[in-house]
């Protein structure tokens, strides 16, 4: 069963766009919500035209972000800001991360300051954040992409990095293929 | 969070940093980089060092699509 709710930020979308099987993220969740500031940051032909589709079809939803939202994100930002050992985010994955709290949204970013907020501040640890790396993972986990022997797992990661130019770090891609293949007990 | 976890999660994440700007470094091309006009080569240059596409991309004077299509050129990877 797919999921209900993910959030996307800019550098998310624009790479996922590129990648040949990016209609993973329509299967995986019900729908994607895209923050109006998300959209005005993308220029990018390709990219435009998978959002509009998307957002033609429904599986996409061009979100406008409340007055409170928008307050809460630039809370956020300096809340993030005033610990100098983290990475700065700014407004448009602040609000990402405000919303995909509030709506129990998994926020789909690769910005890394977004990505630590979760790991380093206790009261934003119930975010789930992920990477093309966690969305890939879950989707042939649920079974959206069909896979037989740890080859093919592999090959599907590596088909988004060349896709998109887009490197995992090695760590983190053997755990998730491990995770994988003990989720499908293959090996 | 207690003392002793910030301080081996800060290793992590500085070991993390350092691989994926290794990775950067290794791929670039830069011929391109060095190619470029004094104020885009300062932000590929940047964003190199650092993986930061928001301020690099503010040094480049460009919005965040141009300049990941600019990163592509420059075969610079996006580490994450």
């Amino acid at each position: 069963m797919s999921l209900k709710l993910a959030i996307s930020d800019t550098c998310f979308i624009i790479d996922w766009s590129y990648y040949r099987k990016r209609r993973i993220l329509n299967e995986l969740f019900q729908t994607v919500l895209l923050p109006e500031q998300v959209l005005e940051e993308v220029e990018d032909e390709k990219v435009i035209s998978w959002i509009s589709k998307n957002l033609a079809s429904g599986k996409m939803l061009l979100f406008t972000p409340s007055p409170l939202d928008l307050r809460r994100a630039e809370e956020l930002m300096l809340e993030v800001a005033s610990r100098p050992y983290m990475r700065k985010i700014e407004i448009p994955e602040a609000l990402c991360l405000v919303v995909g709290f509030r709506l129990n949204a998994v926020v789909l970013t690769e910005n890394r300051g977004a990505l630590l907020v979760p790991r380093m501040i206790k009261e934003w640890e119930r975010v789930k954040v992920w990477r093309a790396l966690e969305t890939i993972k879950e989707a042939i986990k649920r079974g959206y992409v069909r896979v037989s022997n740890e080859e093919d797992i592999k090959r599907v990661f590596e088909e988004y990095e060349r896709d998109t130019r887009h490197i995992f770090p090695r760590r983190d891609l053997i755990k998730a293929i491990e995770e994988v293949l003990s989720c499908l007990r293959i090996g | 969070m207690s003392e002793d976890r910030l301080k081996k999660l800060l290793a992590e994440i500085a070991e993390e940093e350092r691989e994926a700007r290794e990775i950067r470094r290794r791929m670039a091309d830069w011929d391109f980089i060095k190619s470029q006009p004094p104020r885009i080569r300062a932000a590929l240059e940047y964003y190199v060092e650092t993986g930061d596409i928001r301020r690099a991309s503010r040094i480049a004077g460009m919005n965040l699509s141009k300049f990941r299509k600019l990163l592509r050129e420059a075969s610079i990877p996006v580490v994450v």
